[in-house]
């Protein structure tokens, strides 16, 4: 009986570790995916910019993705950066910050610049983040702030606004 | 086929060249239907295809099964749709909707944009889905052929009702149109029948159409008038050569009356007499019956002829002429034989008889007067020899038998009757 329940234990707390690592690896293919489902307001930048503020759950996932990698016709520019100030032209920002007040400052500036803004926090897309991505059951959940890019001059073409399984397109 | 009548024969002409080009078509219309039919499914099941891998695109790109399958879902409304696989970039199986018996997680063995097969049952299409011309995926869409085969089979139902419907209406008018050329066939025969019959050949058949048959009645009316003129012609002749045969019978008659005749005394004359002469031996011969024989000549006729004239004497010879041929009996020949000799031939008649024929002639020629000329007469006496039997002897020696006998009549000093005797 206690081998058993060892066992279980052990199970059960190697299922979300691996649930966790297959989840990243999705998240860090979903970022280019996403692009391809969007339209900026500026065309003309030389390179198409992806950017992580603060931690970077992903380690070297994403040079392995990206590296030499085109997006939009442009060569693909990973930054990792800690302050707002960094986040200059950036095209899609994956934020992983806990605090709500930084996130919000950071939702609000990339606004004003036409930036794509991700996370996977909770009530990420209710205050203002555009794409909300979670895992769900190992099923992609997404909720789109629809409101929230159309104040960014973001335009998110339909077939993405679809498969969301929620669409903010007022203030709630 | 060639013991039918020329009205089954049209009738079965018009029928089936109608029906087998109805045939061919319907057949034809059929086959056009059905390849058009089937392209147009293949077509349409590729659009689906198609727009069912658009509309998925973002859901295979960030691995969403439950949004495809809500995106596909309708599309099973459609009852043909078997099933749907989806695989992603590397043909590697990703969901499928659909019949569950059907669908197996698999591994795409090909990469082709596009891959229609078709069986009798089933159309399979391997499409690829793509987003902004970059490929992300591939759907596969089984589909059932039953609504084709269905509307094939209701194409095939409608089309032989329409054919039988036509085949009907082909043979009313096939049973129509036949009497266009079979009435004035028998028009024509009708015509000749009474024309047969009444053997009247001015007939006048009027033509009801302008066609060839308008030639044909037209020609036939003129080839009747020719016979009936012909015929009319033929007719008169006939009745020339009747004529003519009437006549020349009568002319043969005449001159059978002439060959046959005296010319002088209208008797008999020698050639006739000694026919009949052999005919009448034969028939007493079978019947065994007597025949008297007469023969007789005037007497001193010559002293007549030279101290009188002939034409004295042909009066003489006429006048006697007429008293033997009055005498004689009706079945008798009275015959002149030479200058001033006679035959009378007695059928049935024996020596008795004969005799008395003989005296009772002599006597009326010794009492006739006879004028030659006005207030001039004379009188003349006949000599005879007679003879009868059942002929045994021939024509020539009964001839001698009763020449002898007036040989001996004049002997004993003429104007008298001897019998002839046989030594």
């Amino acid at each position: 009986m206690k081998k058993t329940i060892l066992t279980i234990l052990i199970i059960g707390m190697f299922v979300p570790i691996f649930g966790s690592n297959q989840e990243r690896d999705l998240q860090a293919a979903f970022l280019g995916k996403f692009a391809k489902f969007i339209k900026w307001p500026d065309e003309s930048k030389e390179k198409f910019i992806i950017t992580l503020i603060d931690e970077n759950p992903f380690e070297n996932l994403l040079d392995d993705l990206y590296k030499d990698k085109m997006i939009h016709g442009k060569p693909i520019e990973l930054r990792y950066v800690t302050k707002i100030e960094d986040i200059k032209n950036t095209d899609i920002l994956f934020i992983t910050i806990d605090n709500q007040a930084e996130v919000q400052k950071i939702i609000e500036y990339a606004q004003k610049n036409s930036i794509l803004t991700i996370s996977e926090k909770r009530g990420f897309a209710q205050r203002g983040g555009i794409i909300q991505l979670n895992f769900v059951m190992q099923k992609t959940h997404l909720v789109i702030n629809y409101k929230s890019s159309i104040e960014s001059q973001i335009k998110i073409s339909s077939p993405l606004l679809a498969i969301a399984q929620d669409v903010i397109k007022e203030d709630k | 086929m060639h013991n039918y009548s020329i009205r089954i024969k049209l009738i079965l002409l018009l029928s089936l060249s109608s029906i087998v080009a109805l045939l061919i078509a319907t057949i034809s219309n059929l086959t056009y239907y059905y390849y058009d039919d089937k392209d147009r499914v293949i077509n349409a099941s590729i659009n689906l295809a198609e727009v069912s891998g658009k509309n998925i695109a973002a859901s295979l790109m960030f691995h969403d099964r439950d949004s495809i399958n809500t995106i596909l879902k309708p599309i099973l409304e459609n009852t043909n749709v078997k099933y749907i696989k989806i695989y992603n970039n590397n043909g590697e199986y990703f969901t499928s909707i659909g019949e569950n018996n059907n669908v197996k997680e698999d591994k795409l063995s090909s990469y082709e944009d596009i891959k229609v097969s078709v069986s009798f049952d089933y159309i399979n299409i391997l499409t690829s889905i793509t987003y902004s011309n970059e490929r992300i995926g591939f759907l596969k869409m089984m589909l059932s052929t039953d609504d084709v085969k269905a509307s094939m089979l209701e194409q095939i139902q409608v089309s032989f009702l329409i054919m039988f419907a036509t085949i009907i209406i082909i043979l009313i008018l096939a049973f129509w149109l036949e009497k266009i050329f079979t009435n004035p066939i028998f028009e024509l025969l009708k015509a000749m029948n009474e024309l047969k019959k009444s053997g009247e050949f001015n007939v006048n058949l009027v033509p009801y159409s302008k066609d060839e048959f308008r030639e044909l009645f037209l020609e036939f009316n003129n080839m009747a008038n020719e016979i009936s003129k012909r015929d009319k012609i033929l007719k008169d002749n006939n009745l020339s050569l009747e004529q003519l045969v009437k006549t020349t019978q009568n002319d043969l008659e005449k001159v059978s009356i002439l060959a046959s005749t005296d010319v002088l005394t209208n008797l008999k004359n020698r050639r006739y007499t000694m026919d009949m002469f052999e005919k009448m031996i034969q028939k007493a011969r079978i019947t065994e019956s007597y025949l008297g024989i007469i023969m007789l000549d005037i007497d001193h006729f010559k002293s007549v002829n030279d101290t009188l004239g002939h034409h004295a004497g042909d009066i003489v010879i006429k006048e006697i002429a007429a008293i033997l041929e009055s005498n004689a009996r009706e079945n008798d020949v009275v015959g002149r034989i030479g200058g001033e000799e006679f035959l009378i031939l007695c059928t049935n008649s024996d020596m008795d008889t004969t005799f008395n024929v003989a005296e009772r002639v002599r006597k009326k020629i010794e009492n006739k007067v006879i004028s030659y000329e006005d207030n001039k007469t004379v009188q003349v006496t006949i000599s005879l020899g007679v003879y009868s039997s059942i002929p045994k002897l021939n024509k020539e020696e009964l001839m001698k038998v009763s020449d002898e006998a007036l040989y001996r009549a004049k002997k004993s000093g003429r104007n008298r009757v001897e019998k002839g005797i046989i030594k």
